[in-house]
């Protein structure tokens, strides 16, 4: 047997049976909300965020090609940035779809994200409880690869 | 608080397929790889529970957003403090009233819809 153990734990009732999270990204004065989506191989963020993110060209960062739960495949792009959320900060590569509408919901992968907290989840009671592991982190270098679920 | 939780895993059961290891460079708790270029200064506000109130604000009342659909809006507290049809409207007007920690979120095309998402 592996006992895990958690620094903090996070309450949500938010009426469904999606964790949705506030995170903040860069230095934006807002928050936004966030999907924890252990099923999206990578980070996604919304396109309406691009313009005050000091990305001028989406496309200038390394590709990736995705594909969503209906079949629909789309290239998205990877951009390394910092958000906050859980009161941590992080830095992410998070990947954007200049394709699908402003809107689209933020997601919060596998990739960058959930290689990077421990975070269990006990839905019956609407608690999640999550740490930031002290050990060497698994990162793979290259963007290149197989097709990627978001 | 410290949480603990048990799963039946062995170390049989995870894979020893050799991994890509980028050891990361850790500045006061904070994780920065390699890949992350933007150096500027993070401008940390200690509001470790900002956005949180809205959120499940937004989520339990948003049939009261009826007349705000497909409009982006800034939640503080249980108050509309600004909105617009784009994001970038909605971040001038709190950038301009000096507010820093709404939540903003896009108000769906039908608030009396419970959705389901699948993802």
């Amino acid at each position: 047997m592996i006992t895990l153990s958690f620094d903090e734990e996070w309450p949500y009732a938010n009426g469904s049976h999606t964790i949705t999270v506030p995170i903040r990204v860069e230095n934006l004065p807002y928050w936004v909300p966030a999907i924890l989506d252990t099923g999206a191989s990578v980070t996604y963020l919304d396109n309406a965020l691009l313009p005050h993110l000091h990305i001028a060209d989406v496309r200038a960062g390394p590709s990736i090609p995705v594909t969503v739960a209906n079949g629909e495949q789309g290239t998205a792009f990877l951009h390394s940035l910092r958000i906050e959320v859980f009161n941590r900060q992080l830095s992410i590569q998070a990947a954007f779809c200049p394709d699908w509408p402003p809107g689209t919901k933020n997601l919060l992968g596998m990739r960058g994200f959930f290689e990077q907290i421990l975070v269990a989840f006990d839905h019956g009671i609407r608690r999640l409880y999550y740490t930031i592991p002290a050990r060497p982190l698994v990162w793979a270098s290259s963007a290149s690869g197989p097709e990627l679920p978001v | 608080m410290n949480c603990t939780a048990a799963a039946l895993l062995t170390p049989q059961s995870v894979s020893s397929r050799p991994l890509t290891v980028s050891p990361p460079h850790v500045v006061n708790g904070d994780v920065i790889y390699g890949g992350a270029t933007d150096t500027h200064p993070w401008k940390r506000r200690p509001q470790p529970a900002a956005g949180v109130q809205e959120l499940r604000w937004f989520h339990e009342n948003l049939a009261q957003l009826a007349g705000y659909e497909n409009r982006w809006v800034a939640l503080l507290g249980q108050q509309i403090v600004a909105y617009g049809g784009s994001i970038e409207e909605v971040h001038g007007e709190l950038h301009r009233r000096g507010i820093y920690d709404a939540l903003v979120v896009l108000v769906p095309a039908d608030v009396e819809r419970r959705e389901y998402f699948i993802g």
